[in-house]
């Protein structure tokens, strides 16, 4: 495998990652970085987190609005929901990459 | 959709592109509104990354790779990207092998590469986790090379994203008239605003 495309596409998501966790972002930094950590968060925002990233058929108008309840404005809650999703496309992805190396790697 | 943000609060360049868009397709899909909305944070890095990864360089043909779209967003039962995925596919690939490709892969009218590809991209959508190198072994002894793999979960990972996204902000479905316009756009022209 020459790898080309394949170093291209890892070093976009890279470069989204360190862009999600930027000053451009709207949701505290550190809440951001739990987000595309998986790691366990405070209150009704890991629950959708959890929703959007294993099963965001399910996420209702009821989610969003809990969420604004509980304080968080629509940037944060764009910004929240960006980084569940691009956790589970980066999951995907590794998923992939970590079968064609292992197969790379065999004797 | 379900935050306000993506019709109100859309900077001058923004809704500059969606009158754009409007006047191309005759309405304005919901996923250029999230694209445009605080771009620099992240549509537009990715939206240029999406041109690259359905219309850029690839042993997969156009039609091949919305087909891997539609099919992806299928398996995530994201009803938005499925209906303008398949649509596009249909253009290029024909309808009725579009939605048998979704339907059932095995009894589909597509290659053996085609077929190969999309078992594969079931199991990469559904159960990331199970996928090992003996899946690789397959699609290479199909016939399919490591770039062309690569591509095809380049596919799979960001409609993962996509397709999360539009359920989440509960895009609207677009007519069969909708679809067709998009289809058209996308078909023959790009994914670039």
């Amino acid at each position: 495998m020459n790898g080309v495309m394949r170093k291209l596409y890892s070093e976009f998501q890279n470069q989204l990652k360190a862009q999600l966790l930027g000053p451009l972002g709207k949701l505290p930094l550190e809440i951001r970085r739990d987000i595309l950590e998986r790691r366990i968060l405070d209150g009704v925002l890991n629950g959708f987190v959890v929703r959007v990233r294993a099963n965001a058929t399910s996420v209702t108008q009821e989610h969003i609005d809990e969420l604004k309840a509980s304080g968080m404005d629509e940037d944060e809650i764009f910004d929240a929901a960006v980084c569940a999703a691009f956790v589970a496309g980066a999951e995907r992805y590794q998923a992939a990459l970590d079968a064609l190396k292992a197969t790379d790697d065999a004797p | 959709m379900r935050l306000e943000c993506f019709y109100s609060r859309l900077g001058f360049s923004a809704k500059v592109i969606t009158q754009i868009v409007r006047f191309l397709e005759g309405f304005n899909p919901d996923i250029v509104r999230v694209f445009l909305y605080r771009k620099e944070f992240f549509g537009e890095s990715f939206q240029a990354r999406f041109h690259e990864t359905l219309r850029g360089d690839s042993d997969w043909t156009f039609g091949e790779r919305e087909l891997m779209a539609a099919f992806v967003s299928f398996k995530n039962q994201c009803r938005y990207c499925t209906d303008a995925h398949r649509a596009t596919a249909g253009r290029f690939v024909g309808d009725a092998t579009a939605e048998a490709a979704l339907r059932d892969p095995e009894t589909a009218p597509i290659s053996a590469k085609m077929r190969a590809i999309l078992r594969f991209l079931a199991k990469l959508t559904a159960a990331p986790r199970d996928v090992t190198g003996a899946d690789i072994a397959a699609l290479r002894g199909a016939g399919i090379s490591d770039d062309a793999i690569d591509n095809a979960a380049e596919i799979c990972a960001q409609f993962c994203v996509i397709n999360r996204l539009a359920d989440t902000f509960g895009f609207r479905l677009q007519t069969e008239q909708q679809l067709a316009n998009e289809a058209k756009t996308l078909s023959t022209k790009h994914y670039k605003f």
